[in-house]
C-alpha cells in the first residue's frame, strides 16, 4: 500500500513541484486551497492526489522554496498556510523555463514539421 | 529526547491540517447544496487514506535514517551473534585498546580537566606575576601547581607566591572581585583523639570558604571574623580526615584539635563533594591565615618582601579577565616597583597575570603532565594498532560474506545502504568494546594510581571516577573506532560487482592490495612488539635483579618506623635526646613477636645518605659514606660483624673518647690495605676536632640505592632528633604497628610517626620507577603481542578463504593435511619472521639508550633476545595455526564447485 503511494510521488514528483510552486505565487494558501487551485485551473483535467500534494508540501517546505504558518480562517479553524520564499520565487522561474524547454523538445519530437517550419 | 518531542508535535500538526483539509471540501460541498453526512464522507472518500497520505508524509521530514538503524540494529545483532567467536574476539582486542584509552584519559581527566565543584568555576583566577628578574625578597615559599612550572616563557621568571601587602590590595578591588582569598601550606601535627599525626593543611583567609561559595556538611565554615588578631583559634576538618581518622564522630565539632601542640576548637567539617584547590593532595584541615605567626617560624605577615601567600579571586559578574588583569597591574605595579626597598625593578617589566584557576591548582598536572602525554600517546598508537588489526579480521568476514552482500545488492538495496549495515555492525562492536572497555580502564586506572599514591607521601587521592567527560570520551573513541574499522571492510564490500561474486568465488584487485596493506601491517607490527617485548624483558631482567641483589643486611621482617620529637616539645640541643632514643628502643624491643630493635640516622634503601670528609694521618682526606646508628643496630639489621667489636651502651656516652667507629670492609680493604685496620685512628678533614677510632669492621651494605656499587662506610654512635627505628621481628611485621603506636604514645603523647612500612615496602618504594617502568612495558609488550598475532589472524585466515579454489584443487590432487596448513600458514610465518628480523635489528641499536635504566643486564642481552623472539615466535605460530587449520575442513567438492 505505501509503495502504492511512494510510487505516484516519483512518477509526478518536479510537475507537482511546479504546479504548487505556480499556484503559490499569488500569495498564501492551504492544502485543500492548492489542490482546488490546481484542479480548477486546469479544467478538472489534473485531479491533485492527497497522498501526493501533502509530501510534496513538506519536501518543499523542508527545501526551504516554500513556508507554512499556522492562521486562522473565515470559518475560525486553524489552517496552515503555505507561502512562497525567496528561493521557492527563484525556484519557480528556473523550473518554469525548464519545464518549457521540455515542453519544446518534446513538441519538436512529436511534431517535427512545426519545429522546422518556425526556424 | 528533544527530536522525539518535535516529532510528535509534527505528527499533530499533520493531521490538524488533513482535519481542516477534509473539513473544507466538505463544507464546500455543503455550500453545493450536499447533506452533511453525504458531503463529509465524500469529502473523506476523495481525499483517499488519511493514515497512509500521513505516512508518506512523514518520510518527507528527513528523519527515516533513525527507523532504518532501528531495522539495521536487530539485523547487525544477528549476524554478530551468528559468528561469536568472531565477536568475542573483536569486542576484547578493541576493550583492551578503548579501555586503555580510557584509563589514561581519566586519570588526566582526574588530575587536569575536571572543574572545581564550586558554583561558575570559570569566574576563579589565580594570582600571578611574572617579570625578567627575580624579585628580591626575605623569603619566598613557592606554591605547587602554579602554572609558571612549567608554562611561562624561559627568558622570564614567574611565581604565584605573594606578600601580604600585595593580598590586602587585590582584596580591595571590590569592584574586580567578588571575592578574593590567600592561602599558605600548613603540614602540621594534628592531634585530636589519640596520636599526633603529620597531615596537610593550609593556611586560608577568611573569604576563602565564601569565595568558593562552599559549605561544611556539619558545624559551620571558617568566616573573617575567624581570621582576626584576638579570635578564638578555629579549625575546619575535611570530609576524608573526619571519616578515616575520626570515625565520622558525630560530635567532633565543638572538640579540641591540637596543631603542633597548640589549641583549636573545631567548628566544621567539610561535604564529601568539598572543592579540592589541589586536586589529588587533598587537605585535611584549614586554620584561619592569622595563626600562620604562631604556628609555624614564618616570615612575618607583614612583611612587603616575603612572597608567600597564593591568592584566588572571583571576577565579579560582567568583569572580564581582560579588564581585571588590566586593574590589578595599575594598582599593584607601582607599589611594587617604588619605595625604599621595591620588589621588582620597573625596568624588569613586572606584571600580574590571572589565568584561570577553573580546574584548580593542579600541581599533579606539573608533575605528571609529561608522562601522561607520553602514555597518551601510547595508547593512542595502541588504538590505531587496534582499528589497523580489527579491520583485517573484518576485512577477511568481508570477503567471506561477499555472496551475502551480493545477494543483498541484486535485491536492491543500494550501495549507501549496505555501507550503513556494515557500519552499524562494526560501530555495535566497538560499542561493545567501549563497555568492556570502561570497566577495564576503571581497573586499570585505580590500579596505576593506588601504585603512585603508595608510592608518595603523605598519599594522593587521584578521583578517576567516570564521569561523564570519560563516558563522552569512550563513547567518542568508540564510535570513531567503529568508523575507521569499519570503512575499509564496508567500502570494499559495497563494490562487490554482482556477477562475479555470485557466479564464483574469485579474489579481485583491490582486495589484493589491501592483503598487500596487511602484510605491511604485519610484519610493522611483528617488528614493533619485539621490540617492546625484548625492552619489557630487559626492564624486567633488571627488576628481578635489583630485588635479588645482595644488601648486605636481612630485608625480611624488619619492620620501619621515623619519629619527629619536636612535637613533643624535645629540641635539637636537647640533652636527653639520647635517653629518649634509647627508652623508645628498650621499649619497643620488649614488644611481643619483636626480636630485637635499634635506630639510625637514615633507613637503610630509603633514597637518602649521609657523607663527610676524614683524614688517615700523613694521606689526603677522602670522602666516606656515614651513617649515625644506635646500639644493636648491626644485630638487628642482620649485618655480619667481620673483626673487632660492635658499640656497646659506654660508646654512647659523651665521655667516649676518641669517638669509637665502626667501618664496612670495603673501607678496610681501600684504606687500610694492611689488613690491621682495628685501633687505627682517624681525624675529621680540618680541624681534627673529632678524633675517631675504628673498633669493629662489619660487612659490606647497600646505602641509599641499590644500583651502587659498596663503597667506604663508617658507622657512629649518634643521637637524632628524627630517628628511624628498625625492629627486627617474628613474623609478619605489619602486626605489630598499633601496638608500636601505642608504645611511642606511651613514651611521649606527642611524638609524630612520619612513616611506618616495614623494609620491603621501603626497598619496593626506592624502586619505584623502576617498578613502573617495568611494569608498565610488560603490559604495553604483552598488549603488543596480542594485537600482532590478531593481525596474523586476521591475514591467515583471510588467505584461506582466498584460496579455497585453490586449496580445493591440491586436495582432490591428493594433498596432505600437513602441506595444506603449511601452505595456508606459510605466509603469515614468513611476515612474521622478516617483522622480528627487523625488530630484533632495531632493538640492538635502541637498547644502549636503556642504558642507564638497567641494571646487571647489558643492553643486547641474548637471553632477552632470545626468549622474547621464541615467545614472540610461538604465539605467532598458533595465531596461523589456528585459521590455517580451517584450510582442511575445506570440502573439495563445494570448493570446486565454485567455478
Amino acid at each position: 500500500m505505501k509503495e502504492r503511494y511512494r510510487n505516484r510521488i516519483e512518477l509526478l514528483q518536479g510537475t507537482l513541484d511546479l504546479l504548487i510552486l505556480q499556484t503559490l505565487r499569488w500569495g498564501p494558501r492551504h492544502g485543500y486551497g492548492i489542490s482546488r487551485a490546481i484542479q480548477s485551473q486546469s479544467g478538472d483535467v489534473l485531479q491533485v492526489d492527497t497522498g501526493s500534494l501533502y509530501p510534496a508540501l513538506h519536501r518543499l517546505e523542508r527545501q526551504k522554496w516554500i513556508r507554512a504558518e499556522w492562521r486562522l480562517s473565515e470559518n475560525n479553524q486553524r489552517v496552515k498556510l503555505y507561502q512562497l520564499t525567496k528561493a521557492g520565487k527563484k525556484q519557480l522561474a528556473s523550473e518554469r523555463s525548464r519545464w518549457k524547454q521540455l515542453q519544446e523538445a518534446i513538441g519538436g519530437i512529436l511534431d517535427p514539421g512545426a519545429m522546422e517550419s518556425e526556424t | 529526547m528533544r527530536f522525539l518531542f518535535w516529532r510528535k508535535r509534527r505528527q499533530e500538526e499533520l493531521s490538524e491540517e488533513i482535519q481542516s483539509h477534509l473539513e473544507m471540501a466538505a463544507r464546500e460541498r455543503m455550500e453545493r447544496g450536499e447533506h452533511a453526512d453525504e458531503a463529509k464522507a465524500a469529502a473523506h472518500r476523495e481525499f483517499g487514506n488519511a493514515a497512509m497520505v500521513r505516512e508518506v508524509t512523514h518520510d518527507q521530514w528527513g528523519w527515516t535514517w533513525l527507523e532504518d538503524l532501528l531495522q539495521d540494529l536487530p539485523f547487525g545483532l544477528r549476524m554478530l551473534r551468528k559468528s561469536p567467536g568472531f565477536t568475542t574476539v573483536v569486542v576484547l582486542t578493541l576493550a583492551l585498546g578503548i579501555g586503555a584509552n580510557t584509563a589514561i584519559f581519566s586519570i588526566i581527566n582526574a588530575v587536569a580537566l575536571r572543574l572545581l565543584p564550586v558554583h561558575d568555576p570559570q569566574q576563579l583566577v589565580l594570582l600571578e606575576w611574572t617579570a625578567r628578574k627575580k624579585p628580591t625578597v626575605h623569603a619566598f615559599v613557592r606554591h605547587r601547581g602554579c602554572p609558571a612550572d612549567s608554562q611561562r616563557s624561559p627568558s622570564l621568571v614567574s611565581g604565584c607566591s605573594v606578600s601580604y601587602p600585595m593580598f590586602e590590595q587585590v582584596r580591595a578591588a571590590h569592584d574586580v572581585f567578588s571575592g578574593v582569598f590567600a592561602f599558605a601550606v600548613a603540614n602540621k601535627a594534628i592531634k585530636i583523639a589519640d596520636r599526633p599525626t603529620q597531615r596537610r593543611g593550609m593556611f586560608v583567609s577568611g573569604d576563602f570558604f565564601s569565595t568558593l561559595g562552599s559549605r561544611t556538611a556539619l558545624g559551620r565554615p571558617l568566616d573573617p571574623s575567624d581570621d582576626a588578631p584576638g579570635a578564638t583559634p578555629v579549625i575546619v576538618l575535611s570530609d576524608h580526615y573526619w571519616r578515616t581518622e575520626l570515625n565520622s564522630d558525630p560530635a567532633v565539632v565543638e572538640k579540641t584539635a591540637l596543631i603542633n601542640r597548640q589549641p583549636f576548637r573545631i567548628v566544621g567539617v567539610t561535604g564529601h563533594n568539598f572543592p579540592e584547590l589541589d586536586p589529588g593532595t587533598p587537605i585535611d584541615f584549614w586554620l584561619p591565615l592569622v595563626y600562620a605567626d604562631t604556628i609555624a617560624p614564618r616570615p612575618k605577615q607583614t612583611d612587603g618582601a616575603s612572597l608567600w601567600l597564593g591568592v584566588i579571586a572571583r571576577l565579579r559578574q560582567g568583569v572580564t579577565q581582560r579588564r581585571a588583569e588590566a586593574e590589578i597591574n595599575a594598582r599593584l605595579i607601582p607599589n611594587a616597583t617604588t619605595g625604599p626597598a621595591p620588589l621588582f625593578k620597573a625596568s624588569d617589566a613586572p606584571r600580574l597575570l590571572l589565568p584561570s584557576a577553573a580546574t584548580g591548582l593542579a600541581s599533579l598536572r606539573t608533575v605528571f603532565g609529561k608522562p601522561l602525554f607520553v602514555l597518551m600517546t601510547i595508547v593512542g598508537l595502541i588504538l590505531l594498532l587496534t582499528c589497523a588489526n580489527v579491520a583485517g579480521l573484518m576485512l577477511a568476514r568481508a570477503f567471506a560474506r561477499q555472496k551475502e552482500m551480493a545477494v543483498r545488492r541484486t535485491l536492491g538495496a543500494g550501495r549507501w545502504r549496505i555501507i550503513r549495515q556494515l557500519l552499524t555492525e562494526s560501530i555495535l562492536l566497538s560499542v561493545a568494546g567501549g563497555a568492556f572497555g570502561i570497566l577495564f580502564a576503571r581497573v586499570a586506572a585505580k590500579s596505576l594510581v593506588t601504585f603512585l599514591s603508595n608510592n608518595w607521601f603523605p598519599p594522593l587521592q587521584i578521583n578517576t571516577t567516570i564521569d561523564w567527560h570519560v563516558l563522552i570520551f569512550t563513547m567518542a573513541v568508540s564510535m570513531v573506532v567503529g568508523i575507521i574499522f569499519g570503512l575499509a571492510p564496508a567500502l570494499h564490500n559495497s563494490r562487490v560487482d554482482v556477477a562475479p561474486a555470485l557466479g564464483r568465488g574469485h579474489a579481485s584487485t583491490d582486495t589484493k592490495q589491501s592483503s598487500r596493506l596487511g602484510s605491511v601491517f604485519v610484519v610493522a607490527q611483528s617488528a614493533i612488539s619485539i621490540l617492546v617485548l625484548v625492552g619489557a624483558a630487559l626492564l624486567g631482567r633488571t627488576l628481578v635483579n635489583l630485588e635479588t641483589t645482595a644488601t648486605g643486611f636481612k630485608p625480611d621482617g624488619l619492620l620501619l618506623l621515623e619519629l619527629d620529637m619536636r612535637a613533643g616539645g624535645v629540641s635539637f640541643d636537647d640533652p636527653h635526646v639520647d635517653q629518649i632514643n634509647q627508652e623508645l628502643q628498650n621499649r619497643l624491643s620488649a614488644l611481643p613477636g619483636v626480636v630485637s630493635g635499634s635506630y639510625s640516622g637514615n633507613a637503610l634503601l630509603a633514597g637518602g645518605r649521609s657523607g663527610t670528609r676524614v683524614n688517615l694521618p700523613g694521606e689526603p682526606p677522602f670522602d666516606v659514606d656515614t651513617l649515625a646508628v644506635g646500639p644493636a643496630f648491626f644485630e638487628t639489621m642482620r649485618i655480619p660483624l667481620v673483626a673487632g667489636r660492635t658499640f656497646t651502651q659506654a660508646d654512647f656516652l659523651p665521655s667516649a673518647k676518641p669517638t669509637p667507629i665502626v667501618v664496612n670492609r670495603t673501607f678496610s680493604q681501600s684504606i687500610f690495605g694492611d689488613g690491621r685496620p682495628l685501633g687505627r685512628a682517624l681525624t675529621d678533614a680540618d680541624g681534627q676536632l673529632i678524633q675517631l677510632q675504628v673498633i669493629g669492621v662489619v660487612g659490606d651494605t647497600k646505602y641509599d640505592s641499590l644500583r651502587d656499587d659498596m663503597r667506604p662506610m663508617i658507622f657512629m654512635p649518634d643521637t637524632f632528633l628524627f630517628p628511624v627505628f628498625e625492629l627486627r621481628t617474628e613474623g609478619d611485621p605489619k602486626a605489630l604497628i598499633s601496638m608500636v603506636y601505642d608504645t611511642v604514645g606511651s613514651v611521649n603523647h606527642d611524638f609524630i610517626v612520619l612513616h611506618m612500612m616495614t623494609q620491603t615496602e621501603q626497598i619496593d618504594r626506592n624502586i619505584f620507577q623502576e617498578r613502573l617502568v617495568a611494569a608498565l612495558s610488560i603490559l604495553f609488550g604483552l598488549l603488543g603481542l596480542l594485537l600482532a598475532c590478531i593481525g596474523l589472524y586476521g591475514i591467515v585466515a583471510y588467505g584461506v578463504i582466498r584460496r579455497t579454489h585453490e586449496i580445493g584443487v591440491r586436495m582432490a590432487l591428493g594433498a596432505q593435511r600437513d602441506e595444506l596448513i603449511w601452505l595456508s600458514a606459510r605466509q603469515g610465518l614468513a611476515l612474521t619472521l622478516a617483522g622480528v628480523a627487523i625488530g630484533l635489528a632495531i632493538a640492538a641499536g635502541l637498547t644502549r639508550y636503556l642504558g642507564s635504566l638497567l641494571f646487571g643486564v647489558r643492553p643486547i642481552d641474548p637471553l632477552a633476545f632470545g626468549a622474547m623472539s621464541l615467545l614472540l615466535g610461538s604465539v605467532a605460530f598458533l595465531a596461523c595455526y589456528v585459521p590455517a587449520r580451517r584450510a582442511t575442513r575445506v570440502d573439495p567438492m563445494v570448493a570446486l564447485k565454485y567455478e
